[in-house]
């Protein structure tokens, strides 16, 4: 066995909690990781959690959705645990985001690699990966991942920012038995299997450019775009009134910004009615250039990478995902959800929706950014 | 901003607004921007953090390909690295084996003589010796302690050094072969050839013996009889030849010690005088010994005794037949004689010695020209000079015999030519031809006359045979124009029926739809429309039909069928027709199968029928068949008048129609015409028999088909007249608008849902070709733009799923066309079209 997910769409926590029980082996698993519904009141959940898997390492998120390899779910538990046979996890929490230090990302990954030494199943180097999960909303990813970076070491690193449902306004990390807020949890993955880190968008191409001439960096605030409040200058642009932006729009019609030959889609969180302004989902400018850019149809370029990488890795085990909520929606809204739960049955795509991605140091936003684990191990 | 902003603003004022505005915002842009290049680089603000993290990932990932580009290639040259050690180690392997697998010994050395390699074969050399070489051992040293200690008994070298013989203690010869490596060691191979050396010695002393056994064999073998006697005069040496001759036995001749005392037990005198050698003695059997001594240096001296009694025998025979040839050669009515190179006669016979006065043997040995024997020596010689280069000479000449009276002569000389191929002399055969000559002279004369008379009367036959040829080179021209009018006659009547058909075809598909549109006061005046129409298009393709078939258009296509079930057809139209004239028809079955054209025959039949129903006048018409060894004879018996013995070879002629025959407006006699050449075509007989009053039977013969039932195929069987065409949809495509008209009022009426089209553009604007559905295509073959029905119909089929069943319809008759319909499944209606024929194919279709 490799590894085994489970899910439940119990309400209750402790009902959620067994039936998720019943369906991990124990005795295998040393490590857990939750995606949860942020309808559950997290302080019971957490009880539930403790009081299941007392002998566990137990760590997660919340979240703004989940999958379980059938389809996107809202409102349940979806666990995924790791075979002690072929893998080697050491995890650690970073408490306070705003105070994390290029020092402190490079004490992190240290003792991280020296405890996964102790007990490591395959080369360190070549058969180890990272995987993060940051409190979505605490402004801070930009900087904590870019410092983490510094010293991954060419460790190929991925994640996710951890997400909330319609209801709340709050993101939590799950770490030593509590929900936690202006958080992160940094885990260090050994094993035997084949695995690949990708992030895949679909952006097609540019259609107009914008420059940000007013912004708040440290709220993710956009006040001008053009030298006009920048939430008409985009009404404008998508031919709607300031009223009738919400996120299905923003998921339609992103705006990127261009580095290099790539674009990287700067997501729109809401308007603030009181500036006109735009809040968005990682980090931006002022003087920064968005571009409004077209879409392809969003299955077509996953599916079109997990099928290169399963010519070259062999047949998927699992695809443990960060897929941005705003996929989600726009998925929905176009209709095509069918195709996109048919991808995730097929490759047997198991995360949650995420506020942002994380790959390889960068913040992304709406791209799906996962590991596929080949049911191949290296030799 | 461009012209449409501009042309906004009612008043300048207005404009001036607009602009500040613009420039206010440009102004903030390029503050921004001017921001984001000076201050955007900050360390910790976020966003400069995610730009910096991008483009570390770009070198990253760059740097990371480069890496794996080199790590590949790394790994390539790896790989390539291990395969080369594996086949040196292979190679080694195999060395190695090769090496042992030999069974010579194998050492070896390099420069300073240490054995670098042995196989196990060098080592087994040495085994027995107190020197045990082992690798790294000086092989100089070894061979060195070898010599000292007796092991290496001798080394005999060759001059080149390349190879020596060694032989040791232990009995055993080796054979060395060396060769010098590349970096300067030596190679040497032991090749144990022991046994070749013993087998040699063997060989040598059985040779010797086997020489001379063979000696004496061959002395024994002599036919002449031997003796060698020694210096001593005593018999030493002798073969059974001998023994023979003497008929002494080996022990007797061994006991005699000297050659003399021979002549006491044996006839054979043995030269003992030792002054004579040679000496031929007939013994009292018979036997002709030829006894000869040749003296030896040495005192020695060998006799010999040879059987010749042969050669004896042969000289006798010899003698005498020299005596026959003389009186054979004296007894012929003919000059012989025999002259020499040196022209000295040999041989004359006595015809010769008569004809020159001369007697016996006084002319042989004498010189030609000595002899004066002929008159004109200078004039022969030129003959001789030429028989005596080889060549035979004949001539002839006049001379007078001794007696003087003239003679003509013809005289061959032959050459004798030896061996060596030199003419030693020539035969001399002279005949005296006087006679001959003279009646020679007397035919000449007569001969001379007859040559004049016969010159005469090849003039006369000449200028005969002249004028003929001018009459048959006007008589071919005269045929060929007959033929050309002819052909054209052909052509034109096909090109004028064609272009007849097409208009005709429209107006009888007009007439059938008026049907529908008048009442029934017109139906007489329609029907009679109709009738002519029918009635002239039977006209025209009977025209067709015999121009075709004049013109060699008309290709039987020959295939095996029941021929029952063509006659079951045709009687089943004949039946319906004969009751409309009140005639008693009937047909009688039958269940062979014939190979024709069911098609060509159809007609012949129904021409027959149309005949004998129409114009017969009898009461009765009986189709049947009559078999006939291999053929099946059809009949068609009517019982009518009957025609006139006289008529009869006249009826199969075109126009030919008999005087009262009634229904005569309706017949231009062509229909008897064309069977007669349908029949050609067809290869099959037909007659015709008739009695005045009783009436006639016309019959075609045809071959009968022996045929495995189960291959005949079920097309022949009838067509069930059904409602299927009622709502079929139906596309037509046909460049006469007219005929698109007529078909489509026709179609409509029988409950079709008709499209149609001049072509194939047309129609793919009217209707969705790759997917309406669509039961039944109808094209004509020649379409505008030099397109064709057949191109339409595949082009549609092409992209559908299921291919709509195809007519065509075509005034064009040729086989290719029938062909190439066949080829797409296509099914060939020709023009013009009748509409309850096309009701049944359209069901056939359909169905289909």
């Amino acid at each position: 066995m490799i590894s085994t997910s489970a899910i439940s769409y119990a309400s209750d926590p402790q009902i959620a909690c067994s039936e998720l029980k019943a369906q991990l082996d124990l005795s295998m698993m040393t490590t857990i990781i939750f995606y949860c519904a942020s309808s559950f009141d997290l302080s019971f959940l957490a009880d539930a959690i403790n009081s299941h898997f007392p002998d566990n390492e137990c760590v997660g998120c919340t979240t703004a959705g989940e999958f379980n390899g059938s389809g996107y779910e809202t409102d349940t538990i979806v666990a995924v645990g790791f075979h002690d046979s072929n893998f080697a996890i050491q995890s650690t929490l970073i408490e306070n985001l705003t105070e994390f230090s290029t020092f402190d990302a490079q004490k992190t990954i240290n003792s991280l690699r020296e405890s996964i030494a102790e007990k490591a199943l395959a080369c360190i180097d070549s058969n180890s990966f990272i995987f993060s999960l940051v409190d979505g909303l605490s402004a801070r990813e930009e900087m904590f991942l870019t410092n983490l970076d510094t010293f991954t070491n060419g460790i190929p690193h991925f994640g996710g920012s951890a997400g909330v449902g319609l209801n709340g306004d709050k993101t939590h990390v799950f770490y030593d038995g509590k929900f936690r807020t202006s958080a992160a949890i940094v885990m260090f993955i050994n094993t035997k299997q084949k695995f690949s880190i990708f992030s895949v968008n679909h952006v097609n191409e540019c259609r107009s450019k914008l420059v940000v001439t007013d912004a708040d960096a440290r709220t993710r605030q956009v006040f001008e775009i053009n030298g006009e409040p920048a939430a008409s200058v985009y009404a404008e642009l998508m031919g709607l009134s300031v009223d009738e932006l919400d996120s299905e729009v923003f998921s339609l019609h992103p705006l990127a910004v261009k580095i290099g030959n790539d674009y990287y889609i700067r997501s729109i969180q809401r308007v603030n009615k009181a500036f006109y302004s735009l809040s968005f989902y990682c980090a931006v400018d002022k003087g920064i250039v968005l571009n409004e850019v077209s879409l392809v149809d969003i299955n077509t370029p996953l599916l079109k990478r997990l099928q290169s990488i399963r010519n070259s890795l062999g047949a998927p085990h699992m695809v443990m995902g960060c897929d941005c909520f705003l996929r989600r929606i726009a998925s929905l809204s176009k209709g095509v959800v069918d195709k996109t739960h048919a991808i995730q049955s097929e490759f047997n795509l198991v995360g949650f929706n995420a506020y942002g991605e994380h790959i390889n140091g960068l913040h992304l936003n709406q791209t799906f950014t996962g590991v596929y684990i080949s049911e191949e191990a290296y030799e | 901003m461009n012209n449409d902003t501009l042309n906004r603003f009612s008043s300048k004022d207005e404009e001036i607004d607009y602009l500040k505005n613009e420039n206010n915002k440009l102004k903030k842009i390029n503050d921004a921007l001017i921001f984001r290049v000076e201050e955007g680089a900050t360390n910790d603000v976020p966003y400069s953090s995610f730009e910096r993290s991008v483009n570390l990932t770009i070198q990253v990932n760059q740097k990371t390909q480069e890496l794996n580009d080199a790590l590949s290639k790394l790994q390539r040259l790896n790989k390539s690295l291990s395969q080369a050690n594996k086949a040196a180690n292979i190679f080694k392997q195999r060395f190695v084996e090769a090496i042992e697998s030999i069974t010579d010994g194998f050492v070896l050395l390099d420069q300073n003589g240490n054995i670098i390699f042995q196989n196990s074969n060098f080592e087994r050399f040495w085994k027995n010796s107190e020197l045990s070489p082992i690798e790294g051992s000086n092989y100089n040293r070894l061979k060195s302690l070898g010599k000292l200690k007796g092991t290496i008994l001798s080394i005999t070298s060759d001059e080149d050094q390349q190879s020596s013989v060694y032989h040791l203690n232990n009995g055993r010869w080796y054979q060395l072969k060396e060769r010098k490596t590349q970096e300067g060691g030596v190679v040497i191979l032991f090749t144990d050839i022991t046994h070749i050396k013993e087998a040699e010695s063997q060989r040598f002393e059985i040779a010797i013996a086997e020489k001379n056994a063979l000696l004496q064999s061959l002395i024994d073998n002599l036919s002449q009889g031997v003796l060698l006697i020694n210096e001593d005069d005593s018999p030493e040496v002798w073969n059974l030849q001998f023994e023979r001759f003497c008929e002494l036995s080996t022990k007797t001749i061994q006991e005699v010690s000297q050659l003399q005392d021979f002549t006491a037990i044996t006839e054979l005198s043995l030269l003992t005088n030792s002054n004579k050698c040679v000496h031929i003695q007939e013994l009292p059997n018979g036997t002709v010994i030829d006894v000869r001594r040749h003296f030896l240096a040495d005192g020695k001296s060998i006799i010999t005794l040879a059987d010749i009694t042969e050669q004896h025998q042969y000289e006798l025979s010899l003698k005498e037949s020299e005596i026959w040839l003389r009186t054979i050669t004296d007894n012929v009515p003919a000059m012989i004689a025999y002259v020499n190179n040196k022209k000295r006669f040999m041989f004359t016979n006595k015809v010769y010695n008569k004809w020159y006065g001369q007697n016996g043997s006084e002319l042989i040995g004498k010189a030609l020209e000595e002899t004066h024997l002929f008159d004109d020596y200078k004039q022969l010689d030129v003959f001789i000079s030429r028989v005596l280069s080889g060549e035979t000479v004949t001539f002839e000449s006049r001379e007078f015999n001794h007696d003087g009276i003239e003679s003509y002569l013809l005289k061959s000389y032959v050459p004798n030519i030896s061996e060596q191929g030199e003419v030693v002399g020539f035969f001399v055969l002279i005949n005296n031809i006087t006679e001959r000559i003279l009646a020679a002279h007397a035919l000449q004369g007569a001969n001379l006359e007859l040559e004049e008379r016969v010159l005469l009367r090849t003039l006369d036959l000449k200028q005969e045979v002249e004028s003929r040829k001018t009459a048959q080179l006007r008589l071919s021209d005269a045929i060929r124009s007959a033929e050309l009018a002819n052909e054209s006659k052909s052509k034109f009547l096909a090109a004028v029926s064609h272009d007849l058909l097409q208009p005709l075809n429209a107006a009888k598909l007009f007439a059938e739809s008026l049907f529908h549109d008048f009442g029934l006061t017109e139906r007489p005046i329609l029907n009679s429309i109709k009738n002519s129409l029918n009635d002239l298009e039977n006209l025209i393709v009977t025209l067709v039909d015999i121009s075709k078939l004049d013109a060699g258009l008309v290709n039987p296509d020959k295939q095996t069928f029941s021929l029952n079930s063509l006659l079951e057809n045709i009687s089943g139209d004949y039946q319906k027709i004969s009751m409309l004239h009140l005639i008693d028809f009937s047909f009688l079955p039958t269940s062979v199968y014939v190979e024709s054209d069911s098609l060509l025959l159809a007609r012949i039949l129904r021409n027959y029928l149309s005949n004998a129903i129409r114009y017969a006048k009898g009461k009765k018409v009986t189709l049947g068949c009559r078999r006939r060894g291999d053929n099946i004879e059809i009949q068609v018996w009517d019982t009518g008048d009957g025609i006139a013995q006289e008529n009869l070879h006249e009826i199969f002629k075109e126009f030919k129609r008999l005087k009262g025959a009634v229904h005569a407006q309706h017949s231009l006699g062509l229909g008897l015409a064309i069977v007669e050449k349908m029949a050609k075509v067809l290869d099959h007989d037909i007659s015709v028999k008739s009695e005045l009053g009783k009436g006639s039977c016309f019959s075609i013969s045809l071959p009968i088909k022996k045929v495995d039932l189960s291959m005949v195929s079920n097309r022949d069987q009838s067509v069930m007249l059904s409602s299927q065409i009622l709502g079929a949809r139906v596309w037509m495509v046909d460049n006469d608008l007219a005929i698109c008209d007529a078909m489509r009022l026709l179609m409509t009426r029988w409950g079709c849902e008709v499209v149609t089209a001049a072509s194939f553009g047309e129609l793919s604007e009217l209707a969705d070709l790759q997917h309406d559905e669509c039961d039944l295509l109808m094209v004509d073959y020649h379409l505008d733009n030099d397109q064709t029905g057949i191109m339409v119909a595949q082009t549609i089929n092409k992209d559908r799923l299921v291919a709509i069943p195809t007519i065509m319809i075509s005034a064009n008759y040729k086989q290719e066309l029938r062909e190439q319909c066949k080829e797409n499944n296509i099914f060939l209606l020709n023009k013009p079209v009748k509409p309850l024929k096309l009701r049944m194919i359209m069901q056939q279709c359909i169905r289909d």
